[in-house]
């Protein structure tokens, strides 16, 4: 079955690019066609209204008019079929990272607009408000409101001091080190000191877009708090820029101090006042439930505009109000809309990503370049130079107050990591001219510097990763033993803590250190999974409790009644698990008729149901083969593994796991009723036969 | 903090190191802490010592850990040596180190069992499970539904099918988890 999927799909997607190549084509002509008439009418205008007698035109050809959206579209379009393509063979992903891909595409296209010059350039470079108003949020939204968030609030303590710490040391270090490699003549280029700390400003930190398709987990984390930071540090420096380079004075050395903190602060602030306010809204709408994923986006989305109207961090603010409507908004809304609006985040985050990367290899072919061997090497050295000292200090540092250690291979892949990527030549391409007269330079190293993180980088850090055996997380089956047991041991560790902590510095020292026994699983390979609790040693801080007992009321809907979901949520997994088991067995020997002739086919596929009787029911068990081939029933199984949702709410009985090899239903061996039914409720399986 | 570490003796600081492993640092540092909880000043710890921190009032096993305690010192006080040794067994574990008999996984791991069995058999009997897990999960769920988390758990770990959770039992159902880091806490040099 999979193999004859392959083989038609194998046919099917060159099939596709051969289409969307035909239809660029088509644009490249009408364009050059469009062109020209225009002019000539023009001039010839007198002339033409004696000798042309116009004929009523059944078809006109007007491509001007839906140019932009059109060529957007199929931008999208073409980058996705060769997503398609690049993952149907299956050794591809394992060597390259998507980005990779992505870059090798927009180089074609650019190359393939600049030899058949059609286009201005003009049109095709990226503009400052497009990319910060348009491309940016939707990356950021995705990564506030998907990463998980017991993770990140338990490392926070070395996340920031990562992101803080080290994006500082890398901006100074870089900065100071180039400029000074320009002042020693070892650079055949003068570059002002601040010149030189915009540019490490920009190159300093990693990139979300670039690094989420090699790791995923943890370092979404950092990456995000990084990004954060950086562009506040950027921005800072072109303030600082502005000014010039000898006009600096100390009173704007410490304005610019306060700006940092005023920036994260408020940036934070409005971030949390906006998410609140949107999760209150969720808490009213019963009779508009399509309109939720509206609020959510939008709601977010004002929130970074506000901030960007005061120059506060807005990323910071689209982050947390991200996080603060997962948190909560997630149990007032309808299941649908927390589908819709985890999917459609992604799209977006997808498509700037796709449209980010393009870009950078439209503009390796198109753009004028200012290639200086010297400072490009140098900026080389120099960024690897500064990430590995910081990395190395910090955690040196750190590890003295962690249980877990990092390890060397942990410090390793962060340091090694590290790739910049979209975002930090999006930032290069919008300097201004005139305040940084360096600006062809950059963005030619940045271009550079990105090509060799990318591809070199990229394409080495896995096997270097497999030869070093970092242990992989495997397949994480918990059992119901692993999850109440942990959970005990959580809450008994949180205790004895009460017991132990000493004084407040050594309170706020463990705080920091995220003294949490917690554990960074190297996900080398693999899609960000939706990390359980379990995975995470969450002990019950003084926030839960406030927060169950009274921001949880004020903010949500209903009151939860559970008070420590997880134990639930892995009971209702794997009893579900047992069923679907229990179902696949039965129906190895029998030979019955497909089941989808017989159930009623829907378009909704949650409201297509099939449900397994356990003991002691009343209903007739029954055998029913569910063709394991079929995708519809493992999608629904698989959806509702990967929504997270209160699946409490809906567990109105509990039926007692079948044991293990002993079935339950009894096999009946023959064909099914026409009229039986299939039921799925939220958590169990049963068949009814009226 | 000075005056009552002198009633803390040079002998008794040597002897609590050898049995505990913690450094005379760390040892004068919970012996202020000791102190700081004894509000009465009598150089043991009743049950009331116990409940007055807040992180006790919110934390659902709050009981279960005071109790832990006094199973320890096995009467109605705890003093300082006592204090210690439970202490002890949450000190992280170093690989390189000679193996102090109080902070080995298996040590851990048995600090834990006892704070299920109550009763003290060396059984985790269904009803004690329940129990806790009624502690953890909350009042709202049905007991039929906490039944059978219970059942479903004692099953999966039961090997000779006796309807209890053994010392053994359980040691094998946490062989995947990293119990020497969660069951760890870096006390400050």
């Amino acid at each position: 079955m999979v193999i004859k999927m392959h083989n038609r799909t194998h046919t099917l997607w060159p099939a596709a690019l051969l289409t969307t190549i035909i239809l660029f084509a088509c644009y490249l002509s009408l364009t050059s066609a469009q062109t020209s008439p225009p002019s000539t009418e023009f001039k010839d205008d007198n002339v033409k209204k004696k000798n042309d007698s116009v004929r009523y035109q059944i078809i006109t050809v007007n491509f001007p008019y839906v140019e932009v959206p059109y060529v957007i579209c199929l931008w999208i379009l073409l980058a996705s079929v060769a997503k398609i393509g690049f993952h149907l063979y299956d050794k591809l992903p394992h060597i390259f990272p998507e980005s990779c891909l992505l870059i090798i595409l927009g180089i074609v296209v650019g190359m393939t607009l600049f030899y058949t010059e059609t286009a201005s350039m003009q049109q095709y470079t990226l503009d400052a408000n497009t990319f910060f108003l348009f491309l940016l949020p939707p990356i950021v939204f995705d990564a506030g409101y998907n990463i998980p968030n017991r993770p990140l609030f338990n490392n926070i303590g070395t996340i920031l001091t990562f992101a803080v710490v080290n994006t500082l040391w890398n901006t100074f270090g870089i900065g100071f080190a180039l400029w000074g490699a320009s002042y020693m003549g070892w650079i055949n280029r003068e570059i002002g000191m601040f010149s030189c700390c915009v540019f490490s400003a920009l190159i300093s930190a990693v990139d979300p877009v670039a690094v989420l398709a090699i790791f995923e987990e943890i370092q979404v984390n950092e990456i995000l708090y990084i990004i954060v930071f950086r562009r506040v540090m950027y921005r800072m420096m072109v303030g600082f820029t502005a000014i010039g380079d000898h006009d600096v004075e100390a009173v704007d050395y410490g304005a610019g101090i306060v700006q940092f903190f005023v920036v994260i602060v408020g940036g934070t602030m409005i971030g949390i006042v906006v998410g609140i306010i949107g999760v209150i809204i969720t808490k009213y709408t019963d009779h508009v439930r399509i309109l939720e994923p509206l609020f959510v986006f939008v709601i977010c989305y004002i929130g970074y505009l506000s901030s960007e109207i005061i120059g506060l961090s807005s990323i910071l603010a689209l982050t947390f109000s991200g996080v603060i409507m997962k948190h909560y908004s997630e149990n007032n809304v309808a299941k649908k809309s927390a589908v819709t609006v985890k999917y459609f985040s992604k799209m977006m985050a997808t498509i700037s990503e796709t449209i980010i990367f393009m870009f950078l290899g439209l503009s390796t072919v198109t753009d004028s370049h200012d290639f200086q061997l010297d400072f490009i090497l140098f900026s080389v050295f120099f960024c690897l130079f500064f990430r590995i000292t910081g990395v190395i200090i910090l955690s040196a540092f750190l590890n003295r107050y962690r249980v877990i250690r990092m390890s060397a291979i942990d410090q390793f892949i962060m340091a090694y990591g590290g790739l910049r990527g979209g975002v930090a030549f999006c930032l290069a391409l919008l300097l201004n001219k005139s305040v940084v007269p360096e600006r062809e330079l950059y963005v030619t190293t940045t271009m550079v510097i990105i090509y060799f993180t990318v591809f070199i980088q990229g394409t080495t850090i896995k096997p270097i990763v497999n030869a070093l055996k970092v242990e992989r997380a495997g397949e994480k089956d918990t059992s119901m033993n692993e999850i109440i047991h942990k959970r005990f041991i959580d809450h008994l560790m949180a205790g004895i803590e009460g017991y132990c902590r000493q004084s407040w510095t050594q309170f706020i020292l463990q705080q920091v250190s995220g003294n949490r026994p917690c554990q960074i699983s190297h996900h080398v390979t693999g899609p960000l999974q939706n990390v359980a609790p379990i995975t995470v040693c969450l002990k019950e801080t003084r926030f839960d409790y406030y927060n169950t007992k009274y921001v949880k009321p004020f903010l949500l809907r209903e009151k939860p009644k559970i008070r420590d979901p997880s134990i639930l949520r892995t009971f209702t997994k794997l009893s579900v698990q047992d069923a679907k088991a229990a179902v696949r067995e039965m129906t190895r020997d029998s030979s019955v008729p497909n089941l989808s002739a017989f159930a009623k086919p829907r378009a909704n596929m949650f409201s297509r149901r099939a449900t397994i009787a356990g003991p002691g029911s009343h209903d007739h068990s029954t055998v029913v083969n569910l063709n394991s081939s079929d995708p519809s029933f493992t999608n629904i199984a698989a959806m509702e593994d990967t929504l997270r949702d209160p699946m409490t709410e809906h567990m109105s009985s509990v039926y007692p796991p079948p044991l293990p090899h002993t079935h339950t239903c009894k096999p009946n061996g023959s064909l099914i009723d026409t009229h039986t039914r299939i039921l799925v409720t939220g958590n169990s399986y049963r068949i009814f036969h009226p | 903090m000075g005056a009552r570490s002198s009633m803390l003796q040079e002998e008794e600081i040597s002897e609590i190191h050898k049995e505990t492993g913690f450094s005379s640092n760390q040892i004068v540092r919970l012996y202020s802490r000791f102190t700081n909880l004894d509000k009465s000043d009598q150089g043991f710890l009743r049950r009331a010592d116990f409940l007055r921190i807040p992180e006790l009032a919110i934390n659902p096993l709050g009981d279960r850990i005071v109790h832990a305690f006094f199973q320890e010192s096995g009467g109605d006080t705890v003093n300082f040596r006592q204090f210690m040794r439970v202490l002890a067994r949450f000190r992280p574990v170093k690989k390189n180190t000679q193996k102090n008999k109080l902070n080995d996984r298996e040590e851990k791991l048995k600090f834990a069992f006892k704070m299920y069995d109550l009763d003290g058999d060396n059984m985790i009997s269904r009803d004690e499970l329940l129990n806790v897990l009624h502690m953890m999960v909350g009042a709202n769920i049905s007991d039929e539904q906490l039944g059978s988390i219970a059942d479903r758990t004692i099953m999966e770990v039961d090997l000779d099918k006796d309807g209890y959770i053994s010392f053994e039992e359980f040691v094998k159902a946490m062989e995947r988890v990293d119990v020497e880091q969660k069951m760890s806490i870096r006390f400050l040099n």
